[in-house]
């Protein structure tokens, strides 16, 4: 994702991937979980190198320890994503570009850490200056790489389209070595992105501390934002209407849908720092990701990090298409509530009729996932 | 004494220099001769030691020694001369006036010796003889300059074969064929992408550091801001004013931060309380991270110890 986040309306507490919040829904209904946290509690920091929460869910390879991951912290999706891959974190910022000291501070990183290989996580204005700056410095003993995470859907954002722009002339003078994509087939949009695809992986909980809950029966979780793409009413509605799911839990409000709707089994427990998330996920037995445009939504893996299926639109992910759980989760009912709903039910009923089967295929989903998430990156960064 | 002033004598008090131990003249009578024999012998190879401790063999050094001639390449005489006010700059014997009077007079020998660290690591309160003779008659040798680690050092060089007294004379004189990482402050590498002529001209980096102007040296420590730090610790009365050389004397023991950025990353909860040292000391050492360098300097010097 490239998209610069959108400016908070005043009644917002924070934004956080795709989780935005008003005050007034805040408070309905909460469940027993950790209270929210502010996520972005680095008011003066504008570079933050690997810090806990950026390393806490990594997993662990020796040959991507001399990879420096350079993120924006305040695009949560990507971060998140980022957090899951071996290797140092960086955050910058996309609102300023680097200072001198900034700039100095990274380069004295990359060097005592030893350092041979970049990879900006999503691109900014920010990124690309620091990007001239590292090849001005480093020249080949440090190679850059990209990583997109932006659908062509997502183009109505100009942004996106600039950045990408950004990124390719790069590519064509030879700064960066590569530029790769999250979506399948993105190489054949632009002659210039790298032809496999990069792959995401589901965060190591093994070193985190969360509180899972008993799973709750009937239980469907919908953590999404309340955008066109993501899908929130039809998703609602579905889970509204099936007699199988008896608590809808969400963290955004679907406004005005309880003029045609009854809406009783809906929860709003408003933004959630990544523990809170994970707890929830834990608790219900189906999460629901259903957007009309993707790439590898993190929801789905961390929901399947904690044995949690999670319904999603087609991803099309190159070697996981013919996946049990990919036939089970992956829909493409994506705005008819009915049919979603019976999609619902249907993963819901395995939870009753084989649930050890069903615990099985997540925990053979995730192991591949990060078995070809890593074989992926590694290809992608020469390593 | 070549016309020398000889004001040292009528000095009323030991001389108090700006920093480190204070300097206290002999009295009576100066027998430099004696002083230029023990120097000579103090500063032999061992392959060479036996030889010079007979007396026929200091008699014979003693007057063939030239007046431009040194030992020791610890003894810069250019650099010497330069300390020296212009009037008096044209004296025979450099290495003379600096046994005879100059260390009294708080002049240093060689830009890199630092004789106020020498003192500290010696435990020297107040110099009775020149520090030079001293750093040399010390049975175990120590670094006389704080960005020079001699364990750092000894671990790429082969001591066996040491062509001088002091590794750091290797280090000072053989650089060319004895370059190696010698410092947990000082990154050859780090400071070479910056001055390349470190690498390509085959440079003593720490003599190119101490050589080029303070306000043009570039960081040789990835972790130390130079400038942030000058402006977050400006030196005090009798502290040195290079940055670098400052943390590494002061500002590691007091705790003080090397960047912005530093307290967030050691977690610090207060960037005002200071850092514990081995916390400190671990956040600015790059002796283990020096990968590229050494592959950089990975040709087989002739001091380069064949383990490495």
């Amino acid at each position: 994702m490239f998209a610069k986040l959108p400016p908070l309306p005043p009644t917002a507490s924070r934004s956080a991937d795709n989780q935005t919040a008003s005050a007034t829904d805040i408070g309905r209904n909460h469940l027993a979980v950790p209270v929210p946290q502010d996520l972005d509690a680095e008011p003066h920091a504008e570079i933050v190198f690997n810090e806990d929460r950026d390393l806490i869910t990594a997993h662990e390879d020796a040959t991507m320890s001399s990879v420096l991951h350079i993120f924006d912290r305040h695009w949560h999706g990507i971060r998140s994503a980022t957090a899951c891959l071996p290797g140092g974190k960086l955050g910058i910022s996309h609102k300023n570009a680097p200072t001198p000291d900034e700039i100095r501070h990274i380069e004295g990183l990359i060097f005592k850490h030893g350092f041979k290989t970049v990879c900006f996580q999503g691109y900014s204005e920010a990124a690309d200056y620091l990007a001239e700056f590292l090849h001005r410095d480093f020249g080949s003993d440090l190679r850059l790489y990209v990583v997109t995470h932006v659908t062509t859907s997502q183009f109505e954002h100009a942004f996106e389209m600039a950045m990408l722009k950004r990124v390719y002339d790069k590519v064509g003078r030879g700064i960066i070595a590569r530029a790769g994509s999250v979506k399948p087939n993105f190489h054949l949009f632009h002659e210039k992105t790298w032809p496999g695809c990069v792959i995401n992986i589901p965060p190591a909980l093994s070193r985190m501390v969360v509180a899972l809950p008993k799973r709750e029966s009937g239980t469907v979780f919908i953590p999404v934002e309340n955008t066109w793409r993501k899908n929130l009413y039809t998703q609602v509605a579905a889970a509204q209407r099936s007699p199988k799911v008896g608590r809808v839990v969400l963290v955004n409000w679907p406004a005005h849908l309880d003029q045609l709707v009854t809406l009783n089994k809906i929860q709003v427990v408003g933004f959630q720092p990544r523990e809170g998330l994970l707890a929830y996920m834990a608790l219900a037995q189906l999460v629901t990701n259903v957007s009309f445009a993707e790439c590898q939504p993190m929801t789905q893996l961390e929901a399947l990090a904690v044995g949690t299926p999670a319904l999603v639109g087609p991803l099309r992910l190159p070697g996981f298409s013919d996946h049990p759980l990919s036939k089970l989760c992956e829909v493409t009912e994506l705005d008819d509530p009915g049919l979603l709903s019976r999609r619902m039910e249907t993963v819901l009923d395995a939870w009753r009729t084989d649930s050890r089967g069903l615990v099985e295929m997540i925990s053979d989903f995730v192991g591949q996932r990060v078995a070809a998430g890593l074989a992926s990156y590694k290809e992608f960064l020469e390593l | 004494m070549n016309g020398q002033p000889t004001a040292i004598e009528k000095r009323p008090g030991p001389s108090t220099p700006a920093q480190g131990a204070s300097f206290v003249p002999f009295d009576g009578e100066i027998n430099t001769q004696d002083l230029h024999l023990r120097l000579w012998r103090a500063a032999s190879p061992r392959s060479d030691s036996q030889r010079r401790s007979t007396a026929e063999a200091g008699q014979k050094y003693l007057t063939a020694r030239g007046c431009e001639q040194s030992p020791t390449v610890l003894f810069d005489a250019a650099h010497y001369l330069r300390q020296l006010p212009w009037f008096v700059r044209d004296c025979a014997d450099p290495l003379d006036h600096y046994l005879r009077t100059g260390w009294a007079l708080g002049l240093s020998p060689h830009l890199a010796f630092d004789t106020a660290y020498l003192g500290a690591a010696l435990g020297i309160r107040a110099w009775t003889e020149p520090p030079l003779l001293a750093y040399f008659e010390h049975n175990e040798e120590v670094s006389p300059h704080p960005l020079f680690d001699l364990g750092v050092y000894a671990r790429h060089i082969d001591t066996d074969r040491l062509p001088c007294a002091r590794l750091f004379e290797v280090f000072i004189g053989c650089w060319r064929g004895a370059h190696a990482p010698f410092s947990r402050l000082f990154s050859i590498g780090f400071y070479s992408k910056f001055e390349p002529v470190v690498l390509s001209e085959n440079v003593n980096p720490l003599m190119h550091y101490l050589t080029t102007e303070k306000e043009r040296r570039r960081d040789p420590n990835p972790m130390l801001h130079n400038e942030w730090y000058d402006l977050r610790y400006p030196a005090r009365p009798g502290q040195p004013a290079d940055p670098l050389i400052r943390f590494a004397r002061f500002g590691l023991k007091e705790g003080h931060l090397p960047n912005p950025f530093a307290a967030r990353q050691m977690k610090l909860h207060d960037a005002c309380v200071p850092v514990p040292r081995d916390l400190l000391l671990e956040y600015v050492d790059i002796s283990g991270t020096n990968r590229t360098t050494e592959r950089e300097l990975g040709q087989t010097g002739m001091f380069r110890s064949a383990a490495q």
